[in-house]
């Protein structure tokens, strides 16, 4: 068991190496991390043809908030998510502070574009407690960016599992259920034509989509999360604001 | 400053009392404890005090712990650049990584979080409640209203000062962060103003200006007013960055292209908590600082101090940046 896990840590990090090489040629770099893939999920050519791709699914067009993570491939989306008068909810960069609701009708017009950066989103959004978030009506919908994805939808992030547990968290506290669906938005080169299989901690998605391409993955077999707390007493996720809220919780009930 | 003046002698209490304080969050290793006993004993001798510190038996009765451990404790201080040792010499408080430790503890009480590194002081120079009082301050500077071009450091605290030159038609002369990709070039004039706001951030910044080469700097003609933030600056102008001399680097490059000359002033905009009142003497590449912007006050100083006049190769203290592109 443990060599397997290994064998397959050796092929993603195999696959993240050369389609960080690919990426290279149509990444943006980041504002503060420059070309260091392993710290961001880079911005590439085509991403508003990838929000433009988002907004046609179904999911989209039921309405509701949008779960989107902080990546920079996903700028424009939160761009064009604030256009259509939705609102987002979404994380600090590495779930720092937390969750974050960004309505978009308290953004000005003008302001769309700079409310959808890292750099501009603390400005018109508020911090939601997860009891706060906990309230809210069902996410039919999560937006996230990733490193690699395999065509029967195992993604790679930067390898904190940082969506595992924004999944796991939206799961523990009702806000998405089986009818959710989530999209991975990449480029092209970042979609891995191989059937991959994931590890048990591992969010598959529901469709992929490129700058020229709308990919359903069929039976993802994705299950609803759960917070693996035995996994977080050694790790610093295990000390941002919604874990140690949700810890207290389960101190008290 | 005397080698024989007595050091102030260690109370037993604060020992005791700093043994005591760990002891109460988890158990960590005996080492850990003296580790972080030393390192509090660094942080509260005054300030530009050069003197070693007690010698190693002297310390290691006080802490009442074997050399085995001491030594383990004082290499790990020294790693991190707190302690200094030098043999034959002493064991030395580094005093710019002490001031930075003792700014950042009290600067993260108004900080904000950046939007990447979140509240990790060591990484970025972060924006702070009241700094709108500095940018008002920072437009009434000596030569703010003639100038045409102005450089502004890439720091989080000078985000609304760069909107607002760009507000008032100006261009700028931006570093990316770490100047990983060199200087970008941002036209006030050209910019819409509904664009502004994006412009002023580092997430925005690449969109707007165009990167700047240092022949392009070299045709721009002059700087009139060069503003960074620090992490800490002496009331005597030292400007104390991250630790990586990225400002000194950056006035380097300025004067390198003729842009600014060794009078065109330095200002730089900080918490009231960011100003240090230490003796410490600059180095040659050390661009002092001729005006200090706090949220209560304005300090000019004249006459200034000499500056850097070109790029120090041998000085250069920032290891990641591609000269060669830069160049």
């Amino acid at each position: 068991m443990q060599s397997n896990n290994r064998n397959q840590g050796d092929v993603i990090a195999a696959y993240r190496e050369r389609i960080w090489h690919d990426l290279m040629k149509v990444a943006k770099p980041d504002s503060r991390f420059h070309w260091d893939f392993s710290s961001f999920i880079a911005d590439f050519e085509g991403s508003t043809e990838c929000a433009a791709r988002v907004r046609d699914l179904e999911a989209y067009k039921r309405g509701g908030p949008i779960f989107i993570t902080p990546d920079n491939s996903t700028e424009a989306l939160r761009a064009q998510v604030m256009a259509d008068g939705r609102t987002i909810i979404m994380t600090t960069y590495g779930i720092g502070r937390g969750f974050l609701q960004l309505d978009s009708s308290k953004v000005p017009t003008a302001e769309r574009r700079y409310a959808a950066t890292l750099d501009g989103m603390d400005h018109y959004s508020e911090s939601l407690s997860m009891e706060e978030l906990s309230k809210g009506p069902l996410i039919s919908l999560l937006v996230t960016g990733g490193s690699a994805v395999s065509s029967n939808g195992v993604r790679f992030g930067k390898g904190h599992g940082y969506f595992d547990l924004e999944w796991a968290m939206l799961s523990e506290i009702g806000r998405v259920n089986e009818t959710t669906e989530i999209v991975d938005v990449v480029h092209d080169c970042q979609i891995v034509d191989e059937i991959l299989v994931g590890e048990d901690h591992d969010v598959p998605v529901d469709w992929i989509v490129s700058p020229t391409k709308t990919i359903r993955v069929e039976a993802s077999g994705r299950k609803l999360g759960r917070i693996r707390w035995e996994m977080l007493e050694e790790s610093p996720l295990g000390l941002i604001p919604p874990i140690k809220e949700l810890r207290a919780l389960k101190i008290t009930t | 400053m005397s080698r024989s003046a007595p050091w102030p002698k260690l109370g037993r209490e604060l020992v005791a009392a700093t043994l005591q304080l760990d002891r109460t969050t988890a158990s960590p290793p005996l080492y850990r404890e003296v580790s972080s006993a030393i390192e509090r004993l660094a942080l509260t001798t005054r300030l530009g005090d050069e003197r070693a510190l007690p010698t190693e038996t002297g310390l290691m009765e006080q802490f009442a712990v074997r050399r085995g451990t001491f030594w383990k404790t004082t290499e790990e201080l020294a790693r991190e650049g707190i302690l200094r040792i030098e043999p034959g010499k002493g064991t030395f408080v580094d005093q710019a990584k002490k001031i930075r430790l003792l700014v950042w503890e009290k600067l993260l009480k108004v900080a904000k979080p950046d939007s990447r590194f979140d509240l990790d002081l060591s990484r970025f120079i972060p924006d702070f409640t009241e700094r709108k009082k500095c940018d008002e301050q920072l437009c009434e500077l000596p030569g703010y209203r003639e100038s045409q071009t102005i450089f502004i450091a890439s720091d989080n605290s000078l985000k609304a000062f760069r909107f607002q030159t760009l507000k008032d038609g100006k261009s700028i002369i931006v570093p990316t962060f770490g100047m990983r990709r060199g200087f970008v070039l941002l036209d006030g004039m050209r910019i819409s103003s509904h664009d502004r706001l994006l412009a002023a951030t580092l997430d925005g910044m690449e969109h707007f200006g165009r990167y700047a080469s240092l022949n392009d700097l070299r045709n721009i003609g002059s700087v009139g007013l060069v503003v960074s933030g620090a992490v800490a600056v002496t009331k005597l102008g030292l400007n104390l960055g991250a630790g990586d001399g990225y400002f000194d680097l950056e006035w380097a490059f300025l004067r390198h292209c003729e842009l600014v000359t060794s009078k065109t002033l330095i200002a730089v905009s900080v918490h009231d908590c960011q100003v240090i009142d230490a003796q410490i003497r600059p180095a040659v590449h050390d661009a002092v600082v001729d005006i200090i912007v706090t949220p209560t006050k304005t300090r000019i100083r004249t006459p200034s101090l000499p500056k850097p006049d070109g790029i120090l190769w041998n000085e250069i203290r920032v290891r990641f940046v591609d000269l060669k592109r830069i160049h």
